[in-house]
Parts: C-alpha cells; structure tokens; sequence
C-alpha cells in the first residue's frame, strides 16, 4: 500500500513540476496546488497505511490501546495543511483576476512594469 | 504568571487583530486599537525579555500536554531577542504608518493585517515545533501577500506575483521537508528532534537538512534564490516595505540559525561549510546589485541581501564568537534597515519619487532628515562608532580566528562596497544640487509625524553602538544558550528527558 | 430566468437540510469525525448554492452582517476559548468543562465547544468574503 501511494506521490510531484514550469500563471498555480496534494498525501502515508481505529479512550476503556489506534499527528498536520492551501489558493485566484485585468495577460513574462 | 507572558506576543496581536476585524467600519476606534495593540505588545516583549534574560529559558506547552506532544512555545534569549526587536520595529512601523497610509488601504484591512504579520513573526520565534513554525511562516506569508498588493497598481500586482510565487514555493519545499521528517524522526518538536536525531544515520540527516535549507534560504533571499526580494519590496508604500525590510527575511535567518545549531548538526563540517560559500556568494551578489541600481528602494532592497549573507557567514563559522556576530548583526541591522526604508518614505512624501536623479537639495532644505538619514546609512556602512561596525567587527574578527582568509577578503570588499553605494543615496538624494524634481507634487503632509518613528530608530541605533559592550555581551549570551543544546532540551522536555 | 426554476426549488429545500447538518457535523466533531472546520465548510456550500441558484447579493444580505465580521466574531470566539484557561493558571488551549443537567439530560459543555462554533463562524465569514470580493470583479 505504501509503495503504492508513493508511486501516486511522485505522479503528483511530476505533474505538477511540469505545470510550474509553465509561463502561464494559471497552470503554475494549478501546479503548486497539485504538489501540495502530493505532499499532504505523503505526510499522510508516513503515518502507515494500515487499517486502525481512530486515538480516542472509549468510555469504557481507561488507556488508549496503542497496537490498533492510528498515529493522528499526521491528519492534524494535513488538515491543517489543507486549511492554508485553501487560503492560498484563493488568494491566488483573486491575484490572477487582478493581473489579468491590470496587465491584460497572464503570460509572466510579458507581466513586466516595474524593472 | 510565566505562561501569560510567554502567550502574550502571540495573543495580543491576535487579540488586536481581531477586534479590528469586528469593528472595521469604525475608523477612530480601529486606530485606537491598533496603537494600543502595538503598545501592549511591546510591554509584553520588554517583560517577556527582561524574565529570560533574567530566569532562563521558558518553556510551556498549549492546553497543559506534557513536551513533545502539542504546542510547544519556548523563549530563549535568542527568541526574546527577535521579539523585542521586532515588537520595536512594529510599534515605530503602526505609529508611521498612522502619518502616511491612505483611506483605501485603510479601508481594506491594512491595519488588522499588520497585526496578523506581527502574529505570524512572533509566533515564528517564540514556536518549540517545526510545523507551528510552518504554520507561523504561512500566518505571516499571507499576511504578508495581501499587503503587498493592497494598493492593487501594475506595479504592485508584478511585484506581489513573484513574490507570492515564490514564496509558495519554499512553502512546498517546507512541508515536504516536513513530511519526510515526520516519517524518518516520528516527531516535529524542535528539543525531541534534537535529541532523535544525534543518534540517527547523518546522511540521512543532512540530506533532510538540504530540503529545509532550501526551503529556509527562498525565505530569507540566500543567494540563487533571491530575485524575489528586489522585485517587490520597493512597491508597497513605505510603512509596508519598512516592516517586510526589517522582518521578514530575518524570520528566515532566525529559522535557519535555530534549525543549524538545534537540529540539524550531524555533518557540521559538511553542511556548514555549504552556508558559508552560501553567505560569500549572497554578500557579493547583493551589494554589486545595489551598487548598480538608481531607486533609493531598490539599493536598499539589494542591501538586504547583502546583509543577510553576512548573518548566514556567522552561522556557517559555528564558533561562538561568529553565533554571537550573527545574532549582534540581527538585531542592528533590523533597526537600521526598517529605519532607512522609513525614510526613503519620508522622501517620496516630499518629493514625490523614490528615483535618484529626480532627487536633490535635501542636505540643504532638510538638515534634520539628513542628519537622521546619516545615522542608519553609515551605520549599516559599518562606520566605527555606529552599531553597523561592531557587528561586521566580531564577524571579521571570528573568521580571522577560523582561518577563513578568502571569506573575510570578501566580507571586507563588500563592507567597501556598502559604504560606497551608501554614498551614492547620500550625494544623489541629499547632498546634489540638481535634479529633475516630479511635476506638480504636493507633498501630502504627515512627514513630521513620520519623523518620530525615523528619530526613536535612529536613536536606538546609536544607542547600540554606545553600549555595544552590554549588547555584545547580550549576544554572546545567547550565542553560548543556543550552542548548549542541553539546555534547551531540558527547558522543553523538562529534567528526566 | 425559467432555467433556474429547478435549481431554486432545489435550493429552497437543500439549503436548511445543508445547514441543520452543518451544525450536526460541527456538534458530533468532538468524538467523532467533523468539527467546526467541515461544519463551517458544509454551511458555506448552502450559502453558494443558495448563491448560484439567486444571486451573489442576497446570499450576502441572507448573512445580515458583514462577512468579515462573522469571521471576526468567529477568531473572537475561539480565541477567547484558548485563553480563558489562562485566567486559572493552565496554559492556553487547556479543555475546561461544565457538567449539569437540563430537561433530565445531562449535559456537558466546556470550551472545546466553544473553540469548534468560532471556527465554523470562521469559516463561514472567510469563505463568504472570498466569494463576495472574487464576484465583485
């Protein structure tokens, strides 16, 4: 399984380096989001990738029965993750309107003012 | 009593931020806010320094989890240090900022987001764990991002693209980094690490290492990545620029000080020795890339770079006296450059222009302004007795000791060339007596009130230079904290660890 | 406006459903999976929908305020939640709870609750901003 989600891993990463290395601002945005799935999904696996319960004491249970319960530091990282790619990816987009109405392209090398 | 203050530099900016947030509509109580905001912080930065420099390291983890499970904020002396400087550099920034932002950006948030900038960078340095830490760096990028395009002109929006690109980048590099660790170490607490990974295989460790020097080195503009840098920090105005100026690289330096002498120490020869041709490399690129620019921005722009390789060189000497050179030349050189940025600010308000060759006169209409002008830039010129010439000082004094002979010739060459470049700000802004001045420009007002940030910084700087024999001290202090990593380590993961 | 017809009946019947579970995925993310941050997410969705299926300005005008100031009110919430421990003498972010009993159910609140609801609020007010400014152009 894990060899598995490295394989998808390394798909990820290559697909989106090759967006990034696109002029056009849409694609190296779409690119940097596609990585930073590739990364959550990497986080994740580092986790291991078998079947167990969710970390939490039952009611009826005084400790936590370590053999089954997942490592939940991972997905606590990924949502978290998540959550700024999210911010980004809209901030990205609102940039993308913006230069494109300022500067009519959004090819980055003809988006040269100020140099 | 100790776990309120070591909060308070992340909570009250939150605090500020937020309350900003909810009542934005109301102007007159924003600016309140802000300034009391602004205030509150720096109280609780002076406290929290005062406490570390007088108890040793704090260390407490969120929501009372024992050390290397949750949130972990430690303050050692180096933290507090970065704190209290940019808790300075913040308050003199809302107070300047007061006198020259604009309704609009106003309007759209400008001053809820100082707030979250400054969250974001004391969250950096005050953090026990690398992903907080990333976390920290995104508060702060986006944050960051948004203010940089505020103002929304063509100018801007090119600047903030590279950058925004950029930066997200390093954020990649960051995570991955991050990731891998994560699966090689099984834990992300800075103290845990170190103690997990003196024992680990050091390929594997420097290997990681790399990614994270990478990640680090986009941040803080090391030398093949660093044309983000010169290409957005003279768009914004100048409130904005002064802060990114003194902070935000130096987040970067910080990061990478902290993660080299903590973490990543298994091939000191090896990976150090990468800093070092690094910070030579960065040093050189930087000032010849001023020397040729004629935007008063744009040299101070490329200054930073320059200067950041000369905190990096100290770092990659790993001796103690070089630590404390690295730490000494931080903190002047914050004050120094948020300083000149201010007043670059001041200028354009006056003229009407950020170019050289439309500048002139000043010398003789502005005797204060330039007296204040001279402080800073012959400070970070190096000139003997301003805070500048102590910090490049002990850095050439330690790689003399470290026999690095080449990698002072070129420390020196580029002080040469600093004070050089420095000149030319000063004979075409201040001292020609011809220009080719803006057509019609009024000069809006409020440079007075501008002027009180320029004096308190210009003063604190010849304050350093005046006790540089405290401040060394100070330095050398933290520089001995951070290489005694046992200290740190039970700090955090308390005594039986 | 004919070709709308089905999505706006659509909409008058999901967009309650979408938000009444949005507050059950908020309130069961304690022990189980969902919190405020899915919650807050799924309640968006209602108000995009609702958003698609009439306008951009009355979806705004359905949150009576100021998106902002939903997410600020959100950050407020849950930051109190992370620093009323403080005032106890734990550090921030520690769980504080309050057991009683109400209507012969027993009832257990504490600050996590409170931290959960700010983030949905959070949520949201930011994702309501995004879309209101990116429409705006």
């Amino acid at each position: 399984m894990e060899s598995l989600i490295v394989i998808v891993v390394g798909v990820l990463y290559m697909t989106g380096i090759y967006l990034l290395l696109n002029r056009s601002i849409l694609k190296i945005v779409l690119g940097i989001s596609i990585i930073s799935q590739g990364v959550n999904l990497m986080i994740f696996a580092s986790a291991g990738m078998a079947r167990f319960n969710s970390p939490i004491i039952g009611a009826n249970e005084k400790v936590l029965d370590l053999a089954n319960a997942v490592d939940p530091l991972p997905q606590a990282l990924i949502l978290t993750a998540i959550v700024i790619s999210f911010g980004f990816l809209a901030y990205a987009i609102a940039l993308l309107i913006k230069v494109r109405n300022t500067a009519d392209t959004d090819d980055v090398d003809e988006v040269r003012f100020a140099e | 009593m100790t776990k309120a203050l070591l909060f308070s530099p992340v909570l009250i900016p939150y605090f500020t931020a937020t309350l900003c947030f909810v009542c934005h509509k109301m102007k007159r109580t924003q600016r309140v806010l802000v300034v009391s905001g602004a205030l509150l912080h720096l109280a609780a930065a002076i406290a929290l320094f005062v406490q570390v420099r007088g108890h040793g390291i704090i260390a407490h983890t969120a929501g009372d989890w024992s050390a290397p499970f949750g949130i972990t904020l430690v303050a050692d002396l180096l933290s507090a240090i970065m704190v209290l400087v940019s808790s300075i550099i913040f308050s003199a920034t809302v107070v300047y900022a007061l006198f020259s932002i604009g309704e609009e950006e106003e309007h759209f948030f400008y001053y809820p987001l100082m707030h979250t900038l400054i969250l974001g960078i004391s969250w950096a340095f005050l953090t026990g764990d690398l992903f907080n830490m990333y976390v920290s760096f995104e508060v702060m990028l986006i944050s960051s991002f948004i203010l940089l395009g505020l103002r929304g002109g063509r100018f801007q929006m090119e600047g903030s693209m590279k950058y925004f690109l950029v930066n997200l980048l390093s954020s990649i590099f960051f995570l991955t980094g991050l990731g891998i660790l994560y699966g090689y170490a099984g834990t992300l607490n800075m103290a845990d690490l170190s103690v997990k990974l003196a024992t680990a295989d050091p390929r594997v460790v420097t290997l990681i290492s790399m990614i994270f020097f990478v990640a680090f080195g986009i941040k803080s503009a090391l030398f093949p990545v660093f044309s983000w840098l010169p290409a957005a920090y003279h768009t914004p105005p100048a409130a904005t620029s002064a802060i990114f100026a003194g902070l935000l690289t130096k987040v970067g330096v910080y990061a990478l000080i902290r993660s080299y002498t903590l973490i990543f120490v298994a091939e000191v020869e090896f990976t150090h020795q990468i800093i070092v041709v690094i910070a030579c490399l960065t040093m050189l690129t930087g000032v010849l890339g001023a020397y040729s620019q004629s935007d008063f921005r744009r040299i101070l722009s490329f200054h930073i770079i320059s200067q950041i390789g000369y905190m990096i060189w100290g770092l990659g000497m790993f001796t103690q006296l070089a630590l404390a050179g690295s730490i000494f030349y931080l903190f002047h050189h914050i004050i120094v450059k948020s300083n000149l940025f201010f007043i670059s600010g001041i200028v354009q308000n006056l003229h009407g222009s950020y170019k050289l060759d439309r500048l002139g006169y000043l010398f003789r209409n502005k005797l204060v302004l330039s007296m204040l002008f001279f402080i800073p830039a012959f400070s970070l010129a190096g000139f003997p007795p301003l805070s500048g010439f102590f910090a490049k000082f002990l850095l050439v004094k330690a790689g003399v000791d470290s026999g690095a002979y080449w990698a002072v010739i070129i420390a020196l060459f580029v002080g040469l060339m600093t004070a050089l470049s420095m000149t030319k700000i000063w004979g075409g802004a201040f001292l020609k007596l011809r220009n080719h001045p803006v057509e019609g420009h009024e000069p809006p007002g409020g440079a007075k009130g501008m002027m009180v940030s320029v004096a308190i910084l210009a003063t604190i700087t010849v304050l350093i230079g005046i006790f540089s024999g405290p401040m060394f001290s100070l330095a050398y202090d933290a520089a001995t904290q951070i290489l005694d990593r046992s200290v740190y380590i039970t700090a955090v993961l308390g005594g039986g660890a | 406006m004919g070709e709308l017809l089905i999505l706006r009946f659509g909409a008058r019947i999901l967009v309650p459903l979408f938000l009444v579970y949005s507050l059950y995925i908020m309130l069961r993310g304690h022990n189980d999976a969902g919190g405020g941050f899915s919650g807050g997410l799924i309640a968006a969705t209602a108000l995009i929908l609702y958003g698609l299926a009439y306008d951009v300005r009355s979806m705004k005008n359905l949150l009576k305020v100021h998106p902002v100031r939903v997410f600020g009110f959100g950050l407020l919430m849950a930051s109190s939640a992370a620093v009323m421990p403080l005032f106890v003498g734990s550090t921030a972010l520690t769980g504080m709870w309050i057991d009683f009993e109400f209507l012969h159910t027993h009832i257990h609140l504490g600050t996590p609750m409170l931290f959960d609801l700010g983030v949905f609020h959070c949520v949201v007010g930011g994702v309501m901003a995004i879309i209101v400014t990116l429409k705006e152009y």
